[in-house]
C-alpha cells in the first residue's frame, strides 16, 4: 500500500508522454491506445509521465478523459536534458513502480528519453513499434525493417523494456473514462542545465491545400530528377481538386518544396485518391498517407511496400506509363 | 575542436530481400553491394561544414562490424573525414544497437570529443536508437533529428534546429561535450573526391577488436517476416495502353473522375 493507503500493483506500463507547446501531441494519445493494449495482455495498471511543459488543466482534463493515472513534472520544462531528468525525477518514479514497459513516442523527444532510459536502467530498447500482439504467452512487438520491406517481431524477454511506438501506428478511441484518474505534480529542479531550447519554429512553407486536395499525386525518388515533376504536374491536372505532393527524398532533392511533403515528419492527407509514383512506401512516409480513401502505386518494384497498402498496382516503368495515362484521360468525356 | 561522426555499412539490396530459414536474419554473400547508410553520409557532410567554418577541427569516423567496413570508412575519409577507426568485431551477425552504442562509448570516453555526430537512423535496423544510447553511456546531452549546426566562435556550444512534429522545428544551444543525431536535409552530401580517396587509400585505419558482452547480447529474439497485404492491391495487366484503360474504368467505377 502507497500512502494513499491505496494497492500499488506491483505490474506497470509506463508512458511518457509528449508534448507540443504546452499540450499534449497526438501521439501521446496514441501511446495510450498502445498501453491499453498491453494491459489488455499482461493486466498491469498504466501510469502517465508528462516530463515536457503541458499546462496543469490539459493534464487535469487527460486524466479526466482516460480515467489513467498522471505524473506532471513542475516547475515545466521544455526538452531538459535527459541525463539530470532522469536520475532526479524518473529513476525514483520508475523504482517505486516497477514497470513492466515502458513507453515513448517514437519521435525526437522520445527517442532521448528512450535512450537514456535504456542505458541508465540496462533495460532492452524496441525502437519503432507499429504493433504489439500476444502469442502463446509472449509479448511480440512489430516493426519496419529496411523502409518497411521486412517486419521484425522482437520477443519480450526481460522487464523494463522501453518501446518506443512509431506515430500514426495506433488510432485513439475518444472515451470517457468511468472513474477519472489524478493528476500528481512532482517537482524537478533542473536548471537550465547543457541543453537550452531557444524557441519553437513554424514550418516555412503551409501545407493546407494539400491536406484540402481531392486528388494528391505524389512524386519519389523514383520519378528520377526534378525534370519529371512536369510529368507528375500534367498528371496531377486531370483531376479537379487535386494537389501535387512528394516524398521525404523528393523535397531534400529540391525537386517539391517542403511544404509538399507528406509523412510524419510533413502533412498527413486522407483524400479520395492518392497516387504515389516512384515512392517505395517507407513506414514514414504511408504514416501520412495511409487514411486515403484509394491509393494507387505506380512502381517498377511488384514488391516496394507502397504496394501492400495500394488498392491498385501498376508495376512499370512510370516515365512511360505516366503520359500514356495522362493522354488518356485527357481522352475522358 | 575534436569532432567523432558514427558511421554504418548497409547492404544496398536493390531487388528480393532473402531471409534464412530459421527467419531471424537477412541473407546477404559475396556479390551484395554495401554502401554507407544515407543518414551518415548526412553527418560526416555535416561535420565537415563545421569544420570549413571553425578552424584546426579535427574529424575522426567511426564504425563497428565485420572485416569489410573499412569500405565505407575510407569513403567518408575521401569526403574529407581526417582519421578511420574501426572497431572489428568478429561475427558477422546483426550487433544490437546497446552493444555497439557501448563500444562507440568506451572508445570516445577519455578522447575528449567536443561533438559526436551520428545518422538519425540506419536504413537496415531502423532504430534510430544508437545515437541517444552513446550520449547515454557518456552522460553527455543529446538532440535527436538535428537539421542544421552552427558553431559560434567561442565554440564552447553548438546552436541547433532539430524537427519536432508536422514540420516544426525547435531552436536549441547545447553544451559541449554533446551528440547530435543528423537527419536528413537540402544541403546534398558532397561525393568523395580522388584525390582525398587516393590520399585515404594510402593512410592506416586505426583497427580495435571488439568483443560481445553480455549485457550487449541481452536483446531480444526476434523473427523476420514480409509485410502483409493491407489493401487488394491488384495489380494491373496488359499493355501500357491497357493498364491506362484499366486505370480509367476503375476511376470511372469508383467515380472518382
Ligand atoms: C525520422 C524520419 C522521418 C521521416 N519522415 C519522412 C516523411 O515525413 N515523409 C517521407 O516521405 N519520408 C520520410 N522519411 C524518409 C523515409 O524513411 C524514406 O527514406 C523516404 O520516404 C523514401 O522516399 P522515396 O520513397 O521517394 O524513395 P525510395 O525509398 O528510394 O523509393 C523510390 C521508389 O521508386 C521506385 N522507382 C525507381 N525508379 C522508378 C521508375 N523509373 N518507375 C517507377 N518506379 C521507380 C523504386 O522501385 C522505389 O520503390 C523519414 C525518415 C526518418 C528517419
Ligand atoms: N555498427 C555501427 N557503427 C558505427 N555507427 C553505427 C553503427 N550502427 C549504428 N550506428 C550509428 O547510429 C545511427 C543510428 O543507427 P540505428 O540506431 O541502428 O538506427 C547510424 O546512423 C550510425 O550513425
Amino acid at each position: 500500500m502507497n500512502i494513499h493507503g491505496e494497492i500499488v500493483l506491483n505490474k506497470s506500463i509506463i508512458i511518457i508522454a509528449e508534448t507540443f507547446d504546452g499540450r499534449l501531441s497526438p501521439s501521446t494519445f496514441e501511446l495510450v491506445e498502445c498501453a491499453k493494449a498491453i494491459e489488455s495482455m499482461i493486466a498491469a495498471a498504466i501510469h502517465v509521465i508528462i516530463t515536457d511543459r503541458c499546462h496543469p488543466w490539459v493534464a487535469e482534463e487527460f486524466a479526466l478523459e482516460t480515467g489513467l493515472e498522471v505524473k506532471l513534472m513542475e516547475p515545466p520544462q521544455q526538452s531538459s536534458d535527459c541525463t539530470e531528468m532522469i536520475k532526479q525525477v524518473l529513476s525514483p518514479i520508475l523504482s517505486e513502480l516497477s514497470p513492466q514497459i515502458i513507453c515513448t513516442s517514437h519521435s525526437s523527444r522520445g527517442l532521448e528519453i528512450a535512450g537514456s532510459l535504456s542505458v541508465h536502467l540496462g533495460a532492452c530498447c524496441v525502437a519503432g513499434v507499429e504493433a504489439v500482439r500476444m502469442e502463446q504467452g509472449r509479448l511480440i512487438f512489430s516493426r519496419p525493417l529496411f523502409g518497411a520491406r521486412l517486419v521484425a517481431h522482437e520477443y519480450l524477454k526481460k522487464t523494463p523494456t522501453v518501446v518506443t511506438i512509431q506515430p500514426g501506428s495506433f488510432s485513439y478511441a475518444r472515451s470517457q473514462a468511468v472513474s477519472p484518474g489524478h493528476v500528481e505534480y512532482i517537482h524537478f529542479s533542473g536548471g537550465p542545465g547543457r541543453l537550452r531550447s531557444s524557441g519553437i519554429i513554424a514550418p516555412s512553407s503551409d501545407s493546407t491545400a494539400l491536406s484540402h486536395a481531392r486528388v494528391v499525386v505524389a512524386a519519389g525518388k523514383g520519378i528520377g530528377g526534378k525534370e519529371n515533376m512536369g510529368m507528375i504536374e500534367e498528371l496531377a491536372g486531370c483531376f479537379p481538386g487535386s494537389a501535387v505532393a512528394g516524398s521525404r527524398i523528393a523535397c531534400d532533392l529540391g525537386w517539391l518544396d517542403h511544404g509538399k511533403q507528406v509523412g510524419v515528419t510533413g502533412a498527413t492527407v486522407s483524400p479520395l485518391l492518392y497516387i504515389a509514383c516512384g515512392i517505395s512506401g517507407s513506414s514514414q512516409h504511408m504514416a501520412g498517407m495511409k487514411g486515403s480513401s484509394h491509393i494507387v502505386a505506380i512502381n517498377k518494384d511488384p514488391n516496394a511496400p507502397i504496394c501492400q497498402i495500394a488498392d491498385v498496382c501498376v508495376i512499370d516503368d512510370l516515365c512511360a506509363f505516366i503520359p500514356v495515362l495522362t493522354d488518356r484521360l485527357k481522352c475522358l468525356p | 575542436m575534436k569532432i567523432l561522426v558514427c558511421i554504418k555499412q548497409v547492404p544496398d539490396i536493390q531487388g528480393d530481400i532473402r531471409i534464412d530459414h530459421a527467419k531471424n536474419r537477412i541473407l546477404t554473400d559475396e556479390w551484395t553491394p554495401f554502401r554507407m547508410n544515407r543518414y551518415d553520409e548526412f553527418a560526416v557532410e555535416a561535420s565537415i561544414g563545421i569544420r570549413e567554418r571553425v578552424k584546426d577541427a579535427v574529424i575522426d569516423v567511426i564504425s563497428a562490424g565485420g572485416n569489410n567496413v573499412s569500405g565505407v570508412i575510407r569513403r567518408a575519409m575521401g569526403m574529407g573525414a581526417d582519421n578511420g577507426i574501426h572497431l572489428l568485431s568478429g561475427s558477422s551477425e546483426e550487433i544490437s544497437a546497446f552493444q555497439v552504442a557501448s563500444w562507440i562509448s568506451d572508445y570516445a570516453r577519455h578522447r575528449q570529443y567536443d561533438l559526436i555526430l551520428t545518422g538519425m537512423m540506419a536504413e537496415d535496423s531502423q532504430q534510430a536508437i544508437t545515437g541517444p544510447m552513446i550520449a547515454a553511456f557518456l552522460e553527455i546531452p543529446c538532440v535527436v533529428a538535428v537539421v542544421a549546426e552552427n558553431v559560434p566562435i567561442n565554440q564552447r556550444a553548438v546552436c541547433v534546429e532539430r524537427e519536432i512534429e508536422r514540420g516544426f522545428r525547435e531552436a536549441l544551444e547545447v553544451d559541449f561535450p554533446c551528440l547530435l543525431t543528423i537527419q536528413s536535409r537540402r544541403q546534398m552530401p558532397r561525393y568523395p573526391s580522388l584525390s582525398l580517396m587516393l590520399r585515404a587509400n594510402s593512410r592506416s585505419i586505426q583497427t580495435i577488436e571488439v568483443h560481445a558482452s553480455d549485457t550487449g547480447k541481452q536483446e531480444h529474439h526476434v523473427s523476420l517476416s514480409f509485410p502483409g497485404q493491407v489493401r487488394p492491391g491488384d495489380v494491373l495487366g496488359g499493355t501500357l495502353d491497357e493498364k491506362a484503360e484499366k486505370f480509367a474504368t476503375w476511376l470511372k467505377n469508383k467515380s472518382i473522375i
